[in-house]
């Protein structure tokens, strides 16, 4: 698994730095604002194609690049039921905290589990290598830390059940 | 390999972000903008810009600003205004009305090289040409053009007839602005040129020699000798790294393009086709850069760094964030500022 994760992390890495050339750009359709394009498509000029990195098709990344913003979502992988409702939680528990992460959107593109929204103006307060660091390394996590969690959560169930049962034997 | 030495170095501690500056063609005064609604002015005063006076009357961000070869100051910003800025006897800076007519922000501006009338770029896809109108003593705009998307660069032709735009809706345009005796010549805002440049453009430069260059967001460079024609073949260049913001003519045959990279590239002409000569940034280590007690620092601060991340090295060149504005200065040199907070004028040795 390990050797072909680092190829994908990798892609999504060069990816990245070559979209996030994000500029200032002021609202064609409404005066004095200064919105993210990608979310609000005011002009389709200044919009480009959607790219799809995928591992397999439980696990892919989808970044939408724009002029001055670019949106980055995340499916983590999901084998079975306990993996899904693990990463349910996961993702609500970051996205309920999505003002500390600053990058962070609230509400996931449809189809992904954790979506990213970066705009010139985080580029203009942060240095652009961090953010690409920041994002690979949450990708890493997120895969460790699910995995980590199931193997907790099944040694607790199994302890829980040996205990539960424990008490069957002592009658019998 | 080509190389350029830093002639001077500016950094504030509480300018964090300079979004454009505009260095004045005797390199005397410079005026920036720390990504706010404020204009900083500095002066040269023995060899150190000076802070001397700040600016302040826009009521939104600053997106463009440029000196006219008589002293006056061009500033344009996002929330619809632009001003022109002249100091008075006492030394005050005083601005005077533009009456922009723009329904949209203004994006960026240049003055003509006579310096009698300016072009701003606006986001409502159109051009705004100001003149000076004595009887309501305020800049008037008429309007040129009409693209499908905004007008993010524009740049005059030597002879101040003629002015190139680049807007997001892929399209590089040149027009014809020329005067006549009363007002507008007949043949006013038709256009001359129209290119496909398959990206959108950032930036527009005029060579002296009728060259028109401009810099895509797919990292090409464009090339397009006037002097054949308007049908004169585009000589496309493509660099390896990331696009270009800015473009600057350095001498008749020598183009600077600075952008993401974070290092300005030059190009040059040979025997009629532009070709990459390379980066023009050592990086702080070179010895001519600096004095010797900063150099050390430097080294040292670059092995640390070097150790620890073993990533992108922040300090292999002197800015570490994207280049957001360039200006010609003549002779071989020119100004670049940066979403780091400095200001460097450099001079290609």
């Amino acid at each position: 698994m390990a050797h072909t994760l680092a190829p994908y992390l990798e892609v999504i890495r060069t990816t990245l730095n070559a979209a996030l050339c994000l500029q200032n750009y002021p609202s064609q359709v409404v005066e004095r604002q200064s919105r993210p394009e990608i979310e609000f498509k005011d002009t389709a000029a200044v919009i480009l194609k959607p790219l799809t990195i995928a591992r397999d098709e439980n696990e892919r990344c989808l970044i939408e690049p724009s002029v001055n913003s670019v949106r980055i979502s995340i499916k983590v992988r999901q084998s079975d039921d306990t993996e899904k409702m693990l990463c349910r939680k996961f993702a609500s528990f970051f996205t309920q905290r999505a003002e500390h992460f600053v990058v962070l959107r609230r509400k996931p593109v449809e189809g992904y589990d954790i979506s990213f929204l970066i705009t010139n103006t985080h580029l203009e307060e942060m240095v652009k290598e961090r953010i690409v660091d920041f994002i690979i390394e949450f990708m890493e996590d997120v895969d460790k830390e699910i995995k980590d969690l199931k193997i907790a959560l099944n040694t607790r169930l199994r302890a829980a059940a040996a205990a539960y049962m424990s008490q069957f034997s002592q009658r019998g | 390999m080509p190389s350029a030495s830093l002639v001077r170095r500016l950094e504030e501690p509480d300018i964090e972000v300079v979004s454009c500056h505009a260095l004045s063609a005797d390199e005397q005064l410079l005026a920036l903008c720390p990504n706010s609604e404020d204009i900083v002015i500095f002066r040269l005063v023995s060899e150190k810009y000076q802070r001397v006076a700040v600016l302040s009357k826009h009521s939104q961000r600053v997106s463009g600003l440029d000196w006219s070869c008589h002293g006056r100051l061009l500033s344009v910003s996002e929330d619809r205004t632009a001003f022109v800025w002249e100091q008075d006897s006492q030394g005050t800076w005083r601005s005077s009305n533009v009456e922009l007519k723009a329904p949209r922000a203004a994006l960026c501006a240049a003055w003509a090289p006579d310096g009698e009338r300016f072009a701003v770029g606006l986001s409502s896809k159109d051009t705004a040409l100001c003149h000076w109108e004595p009887e309501v003593s305020c800049w008037v705009a008429w309007k040129v053009g009409k693209s499908k998307a905004a007008i993010t660069a524009v740049a005059w032709h030597s002879s101040s007839q003629y002015l190139a735009t680049g807007s997001t809706d892929r399209h590089c345009m040149v027009y014809d602005v020329s005067l006549a005796e009363e007002g507008r010549s007949p043949s006013f805002g038709t256009p001359q040129v129209t290119e496909d440049a398959a990206a959108w453009i950032n930036a527009i430069a005029f060579s002296n020699g009728n060259v028109l260059a401009f810099a895509c967001q797919d990292a090409t460079l464009r090339f397009k000798a006037l002097s054949g024609g308007r049908d004169a073949p585009v000589q496309l260049l493509r660099w390896r790294g990331l696009p270009f913001l800015c473009l600057a003519f350095v001498g008749r045959s020598q183009l600077v393009a600075c952008g993401f990279d974070y290092v300005p590239v030059l190009f040059l002409q040979n025997e009629g086709t532009w070709q990459v000569a390379g980066s023009l940034d050592a990086g702080p280590a070179t010895p001519s850069a600096a004095s010797g007690m900063r150099d050390s620092f430097d080294e040292a601060r670059k092995r640390f760094r070097g150790s620890t991340s073993g990533k992108v090295d922040a300090t292999s060149s002197w800015h570490s964030n994207t280049i957001t504005s360039c200006c010609p200065l003549g002779d071989g040199r020119f100004s670049t500022s940066a979403l780091d907070g400095t200001v460097l004028v450099w001079e290609v040795s």
